[in-house]
């Protein structure tokens, strides 16, 4: 047996190890414990709608005090209340209002043909830099997908006709399809808003009608009829106030184009309208 | 001197290129390279450990080895040294510079087991090299090993959006891209460095 090998071998080796050992202790960086606690409270998607790279970040973002408690949409009511506990701040213990994307088109293929058939690379923000994109309306949703590839939840899938739907139960509001959308046409509100705007086309109402079936004139017959005011019309398309809106669904019933939708459930009934008529909850 | 170092340095990189022509650290370079900026990363940390690696195995051969007549133990020997170093780049890094580490702190375990650290180390045994040609070397594998992943990575990213056929998506696509780099740097085969820095 090579001694000299065993020996220079196992010196090396305890050696090395020696030197990490003290290493190790030298230059030890500090960690919260409290950071291990929020990190295991979160749901480690690392989705990134709070802001932050992935859930670790944010956990330390946290401890630091450089976050609120209540960033993780993900993590929803649960999360914010464990990472309030282990921080030792006082949150609300009621839950708060969901926030879910609402895709504003409702120009599907149907509704609003393609100028010219599009071959390239099979993706949203490609499609709009050739030539302002194969769609008739140049604020519309192109259908390619790049929304519902973005979704780290499963929460959004493609119709046949040509545009994304938002499964309402599996969406937390990350942000992730607000991000992917190259014209802007997803918005985060709340889950229990009454109506909402389904359109983005700035065109003038002439314009719109020759191109799309269910696009938004800015004709402000709803905002005419709306008790509250809570509706503008600027560059030719309506904008609903969420904050003002009493839930009526007037606006709804009275667009012509029907760019409003309008959630039946959340329709409030006995409201007045402006004559002081009571309107009722079939509103369709 | 400077002459031999600069041969050395630039055939490390083109000719004798660590991934496209000697093969070595193939897995690193087929995992990390999705995005351009991953593969930086990666390719900044094994430039720094290469460079580290070559100056201390040279060390250990030379000091300890080579008068102790341990020849033999020396893949034992630079294996233990490699993984020790790592360990203690990362630990400095960590203490010195947070933001670096968040930046290529996750790749250095990666690289401790990659071969071609090791192979750059015992070819520079191999090849007879005094200290600071070893360390040049080692660095010059290193941007060698960057370039190539870099490259690879540029690749890659477009063919994420391409329409490849579906039995080569992914993987299969990937193998006979980096097949075809490899034949494209065939083409700095022969070159005479020599000649060029007036040797």
């Amino acid at each position: 047996m090579n001694i000299a090998a065993v020996v220079s071998l196992g010196a090396m080796g305890l050696a090395f190890g020696a030197a990490l050992a003290i290493a190790a202790k030298k230059l030890a960086v500090e960690t919260d414990p409290r950071e291990g606690k929020v990190l295991e409270a979160l749901p480690g998607a690392n989705c990134g709608g709070c802001g932050y790279p992935g859930c670790a970040a944010y956990a330390a973002a946290v401890v630091s005090g450089a976050a609120g408690v209540d960033r993780c949409p993900a993590g929803g009511d649960a999360a914010r209340i464990r990472i309030a506990e282990i921080m030792g701040v006082s949150t609300d213990s009621a839950g708060r209002t969901r926030r879910i994307a609402f895709v504003k088109c409702l120009g599907d293929r149907e509704a609003c043909p393609e100028r010219f058939s599009y071959d390239g690379i099979q993706d949203c923000r490609a499609a709009n830099l050739v030539g302002g994109g194969h769609k008739s309306c140049r604020y519309g949703c192109l259908g390619l997908g790049t929304c519902v590839a973005a979704c780290l939840f499963d929460a959004m899938h493609m119709s046949d006709s040509g545009l994304p739907v938002v499964d309402r139960e599996k969406c937390v509001a990350c942000g992730k399809c607000v991000e992917a959308c190259p014209r802007g046409l997803i918005e985060l509100l709340d889950e229990d808003i009454a109506v909402y705007v389904a359109c983005s086309s700035k065109d003038k109402g002439a314009d719109v009608r020759k191109i799309c079936k269910v696009g938004c004139i800015g004709c402000g017959i709803c905002a005419k009829n709306c008790p509250a005011s809570a509706i503008t019309v600027t560059d030719f398309l309506a904008r609903i106030d969420q904050e003002k809106c009493t839930r009526c669904g007037i606006c709804a019933e009275k667009c012509p184009t029907k760019c409003i939708v309008l959630d039946a459930d959340q329709v409030r009934v006995g409201q007045a309208d402006s004559n002081g008529v009571a309107v009722s909850a079939d509103v369709q | 001197m400077v002459a031999k170092l600069m041969v050395i340095f630039f055939s490390a990189i083109l000719i004798n290129n660590f991934v496209l022509t000697r093969f070595l650290g193939i897995c690193p370079f087929l995992g990390v390279s999705q995005q351009i900026e991953t593969a930086i990363g990666m390719g900044l940390a094994v430039v720094f450990v290469l460079t580290l690696a070559s100056a201390m195995t040279w060390v250990v051969q030379h000091l300890i080895l080579v008068p102790l007549g341990l020849g033999f133990l020396q893949t034992v020997a630079f294996i233990l040294v490699i993984a020790a170093l790592v360990q203690l780049v990362e630990m400095v890094i960590q203490k010195v510079s947070p933001t670096l580490y968040k930046a290529l702190g996750v790749y250095l375990p990666l690289i401790t087991t990659n071969c071609a650290v090791l192979g750059a180390a015992v070819l520079n045994i191999r090849e007879g090299y005094t200290l600071v040609e070893s360390t040049v070397h080692g660095a010059a594998a290193g941007v060698g090993f960057t370039m190539a992943i870099v490259l690879f990575a540029g690749i890659r990213e477009r063919l994420a959006y391409s329409p490849v056929p579906v039995s080569f998506k992914g993987f299969p696509i990937a193998l006979v891209t980096a097949g075809l780099l490899s034949i494209a740097f065939l083409g700095f085969a022969g070159f005479n460095l020599g000649k060029l820095f007036g040797m």
